[in-house]
């Protein structure tokens, strides 16, 4: 998966499982402070994305450091393409 | 093989915990999930004291019901309630029934998150702890 793709799958996700308006996520919107999550939302998006980790897991500390939408999809980026 | 992560207890609500309309109060089959929730998770040696004593409390942050039917006075239930979750979060899945029918009264999820009791942190996968209680392998 390209980041692109990541970032349009995330859109999707935040579309159909939460009240935010998508049309105005940009990749450097923070979860936080311009989306209003919080960190129970925060485990939905990870519950959410598990689909696309092809079996991976996601460490805990790495979804801990993200802060922005761009965040999100290096990580799982990172995640899918990173040393076995 | 897929552990059965599954439990069902049976009760019949007390004459206390029936509303004007003479059915249960739909605030009380919450106590009632709480009841089977308490069963499933002592069947795993994972009850809220073992975990505290692990080092970890279980909050539940997201609580849904569906109440199809009611039930009335004299009725016995029967409550299953089934982990679905455990990576991430613990969430259970619950179907409470009617013992004699089996017609399903109430349909209900809750979903706990992981908190260290030294850090108040929240954790963002679930203790091992938990896996190897439920019986699934750590990879």
């Amino acid at each position: 998966m390209t980041k692109q793709e990541i970032f349009d799958y995330l859109l999707s996700i935040l579309r159909d499982n939460t009240e935010i308006d998508t049309s105005n996520v940009k990749p450097e919107s923070r979860l936080n402070e311009d989306l209003n999550m919080d960190s129970i939302d925060a485990i939905d998006l990870i519950v959410s994305l598990k689909p696309i980790f092809d079996g991976k897991r996601m460490s805990p500390d790495v979804f801990k450091s993200v802060r922005t939408v761009q965040d999100v999809v290096d990580a799982v980026y990172g995640l899918l393409n990173g040393p076995v | 093989m897929k552990p059965d992560l599954s439990v069902e207890i049976e009760l019949t609500p007390a004459f206390h915990d029936f509303d004007p309309m003479a059915i249960v109060w739909h605030g009380n089959y919450v106590k009632y999930l709480e009841l089977s929730r308490d069963a499933l998770l002592k069947k795993f040696d994972s009850d809220y004291q073992q975990m505290r004593d692990a080092g970890f409390v279980w909050p539940v942050v997201d609580l849904r019901l569906k109440y199809v039917k009611t039930t009335g006075f004299g009725q016995c239930i029967r409550i299953r309630a089934e982990i679905v979750e455990w990576e991430h979060r613990l969430k259970i899945e619950y179907v409470i029934r009617d013992s004699l029918t089996g017609h399903t009264i109430t349909k209900a999820s809750s979903i706990q998150v992981a908190v260290e009791v030294v850090s108040g942190e929240l954790l963002y996968q679930c203790p091992e702890v938990l896996w190897r209680k439920l019986g699934i392998e750590v990879i």
